[in-house]
């Protein structure tokens, strides 16, 4: 009994908290909006009240239809990719694993150079770019492949598939900037490149939203149903089998389920490193293994984290933006690092 | 403890935005010589924007032949050793190639950069990073086809296809030594170019003028361009001025020129006023809030010949509300305007015409 009170004690807190980072990033921007005008503009919107506008037409836009869709984008892709790094870790029962270990990094980045230099920039499905979609299922398509790579005799190893997806990371990284060197006029290219590979929430409407949050909700509460068989990994595959679970179907689900929650992250937002490794690692070390609490406090802790990170990096140099994947590991690194010399503890998955 | 980690966030957050908030603050607080002398911020500006044009004299140009050292952009010292001016020429820097050939110098070039040339090189002239004009073009080509010219891509180029040519000097461009340089910079001087203000370019077209033997041409030429700029800088120093905001990207963040580039400055001496000058830096990855924020009057797309245009600027989130996108005032620079307004070279009082053209059109030509 104790220990469901503090589960709800800590979910309600973590909720508190991400409702609270929301709030404070759509108060906080480059450009200063007063809080007063915004909750007036907000209680409109609602049809809650009806207040005269004594505020700009462009403020109204900047709240919402530029920052509140990238907080919202934010929000998503930090409980996507937190979510999707305790799955991977929790099967893979390996500290490196993060949510782009096994090949969707680099078969976004591939399907990102393929689109950038063979497909017409402007060609685009419901908000979303061209190179977005590609990268969707170039991280996919990765996945895949290593899957039926390390798929050995029905069976699919766990170092295999490790190793397999390192391999076909570096090979499709290869070939991606080696398509970039020669034949993409990387110089002209460069800062799209690097925003991608540096992670980067902006230009994101609600049309996107709309697509993206349904389809990563769905995949987080899927993730919530696999957590007691992924508790059961944690026993070893052998341990798991003996407990009653269905070892191959359930690694081939959580795969899916992680690589899907990844690639969504991927298609509006790049490769954000940190957040789908360390949130996880953190949250195993204030609350214990358990992947019950573990995969729903990912989601919340992983959203709220990318928020922040990413109001310190729209507004540290404003008007300036910085590249999003340089504040998740400066903010997130030194936090960790006191997390894990505060709680000395053995280390469990 | 988690208490205090929570509150170590907190603090961080909380200096973050403290940090940022000054920041955009102290970057608009007007400049002190405004608050001393009485005059506009625009008329500063200009000013600010017209003094190293007027300042700058070949005799600011350090640097000769088979005497003292030249300086590059890049602050290194380079001697040309010999008595008599260069006969040999590589040219990777597009814009010292046009420079060689405005002074007549060009017959002593054996090899130019072929990534920024139009139709002749690459299959698709948009492809290719920048065009050059079509008369030299032309001539490259031919030259090139009988040859009498090697053409090198200066991305890929092997340090010993230089040195088969036997120059006695190389122009280089890059903000870091490229690796080729690196290689050969001690068989052959190797002068390389970096502009970002307009200084520079002016600079570096003496520099190409002494190092080539044509210092006369080149001063006569430094000070037809210094005249434009300065009677276009003259017609619109009073001019009222629209804000221009100038997009050099949008892919990976909102690209603009900062207060260090040179098209910014182009930008304040055709009477306009450049929403990038808060940054200081010549390349600058911009807040989409700082620019409805500030509402501009025009939009200048220099990426437009790499895919951005009028109606996807419409379409992006939150955009509708720009004046300059209601009142139809975003313009979409085709492939040689936006050569001449971001070659850093002898063209450069044309771009200073074409945007005149478009800030202030009643006042162009």
């Amino acid at each position: 009994m104790k220990s469901r009170r503090k589960t709800v004690f800590v979910l309600v807190l973590l909720v508190g908290i991400l409702f609270g980072a929301m709030l404070l990033s759509t108060a906080i921007g480059a450009v200063h909006v007063s809080p007063l005008s915004i909750l007036k503009m907000g209680l409109n919107k609602l049809h809650i009240a009806h207040f005269d506008p004594s505020w700009r037409e462009a403020d109204e836009a900047i709240i919402f239809q530029l920052r509140l869709p990238c907080v919202v984008g934010a929000a998503l892709v930090g409980a996507a990719l937190a979510v999707a790094g305790s799955l991977f870790q929790g099967l893979l029962r390996n500290p490196l694993a993060d949510p782009y270990l096994i090949g969707t990094s680099s078969g976004a980045l591939f399907g990102v150079t393929i689109a950038m230099i063979f497909l017409p920039a402007t060609l685009s499905f419901s908000g979303f770019g061209i190179a977005s979609i590609v990268a969707f299922l170039g991280a996919l398509g990765a996945v895949f492949l290593v899957y039926t790579l390390a798929r050995i005799g029905g069976r699919t190893h766990v170092v295999t598939l490790i190793l397999a997806g390192v391999a076909v990371n570096f090979l499709l990284t290869a070939i991606s900037w080696f398509l970039l060197d020669v034949v993409g006029e990387l110089h002209q290219k460069a800062s799209a490149v690097y925003g991608f590979l540096w992670g980067q929430i902006m230009g994101i409407d609600w049309n996107q939203i709309v697509v993206l949050a349904p389809i990563i909700f769905l995949g987080l509460i899927l993730a919530r149903l696999f957590a007691s068989h992924l508790n059961a990994f944690s026993l070893g595959e052998e341990g798991a089998a003996y407990v009653g679970v269905n070892v191959e179907r359930d690694k081939m689900l959580i795969l899916a389920l992680g690589a899907f929650l990844t690639a969504c992250a991927v298609c509006i937002a790049g490769l954000i490193g940190f957040v789908g490794l360390i949130i996880p690692h953190a949250l195993r070390l204030i609350f214990g293994p358990d992947n019950r609490l573990l995969l729903s406090a990912s989601a919340l802790a992983g959203a709220s984290f990318l928020v922040l990170a990413h109001l310190v990096a729209r507004t540290i140099l404003a008007p300036e933006m910085l590249r999003l994947g340089i504040l998740t590991a400066l903010i997130g690194g030194p936090v960790f690092l006191y997390l894990l010399i505060r709680y000395r503890r053995e280390y469990a998955f | 403890m988690k208490r205090l980690t929570t509150i170590l966030l907190i603090i961080v957050v909380a200096l973050a935005s403290a940090t940022g908030y000054l920041g955009y603050r102290l970057a608009t607080e007007p400049t002190s010589l405004e608050t001393l002398t009485g005059l506009t911020a625009d008329e500063v500006a200009t000013m600010s924007a017209l003094a190293p044009v007027l300042g700058c004299s070949p005799e600011d140009v350090p640097g000769a032949v088979g005497g003292e050292a030249f300086i590059d952009d890049l602050g290194r010292a380079v001697k040309i050793p010999g008595h008599s001016p260069v006969e040999r020429i590589v040219s990777l820097h597009p814009a010292a190639t046009e420079t060689i050939f405005c002074l007549g110098a060009d017959g002593k070039l054996v090899a130019v950069s072929n990534a920024w040339s139009g139709d002749a090189f690459a299959p698709d002239p948009v492809e290719s990073w920048i065009t050059t004009p079509e008369d030299i073009d032309n001539e490259i080509e031919a030259r090139v086809s009988a040859g009498a010219l090697t053409a090198l891509n200066a991305f890929s180029v092997e340090p010993e296809a230089i040195l088969d040519l036997a120059p006695d000097v190389v122009f280089a461009f890059g903000y870091t030594l490229p690796g080729y340089a690196e290689a050969i910079k001690d068989e052959v001087p190797v002068i390389c170019f970096a502009p970002t203000t307009l200084e520079d370019i002016l600079q570096n077209l003496v520099l190409v003028g002494k190092v080539v033997g044509k210092e006369a041409e080149a001063e006569s030429l430094l000070s037809d361009i210094k005249s434009d700029i300065i009677d276009i800088a003259s017609m619109t120093i009073d001019e009222l001025r629209p804000k221009v905001f100038c997009e050099t990207g949008y892919n990976g963040g909102v690209w603009t020129t900062g207060e260090d580039s040179f098209v910014s400055s182009l930008i304040i001496l055709a009477g306009g006023r450049d929403l990038g000058t808060p940054v200081p830096a010549a390349n600058a990855n911009i807040s989409s809030e700082y620019i409805l924020d500030s509402e501009p009057d025009l939009i200048l797309l220099l990426d437009y010949p790499w895919g951005a245009d009028a109606q996807s600027v419409a379409g992006r989130s939150g955009w509708g509300t720009i004046p300059a996108v209601t009142n139809g005032k975003v313009y979409e620079l085709d492939t040689e305007s936006v050569d001449k307004v971001t070659r850093p070279g002898p063209r450069i009082a044309q771009g200073l015409e074409v945007l005149l053209g478009i800030i202030h059109p009643e006042l162009s030509k």
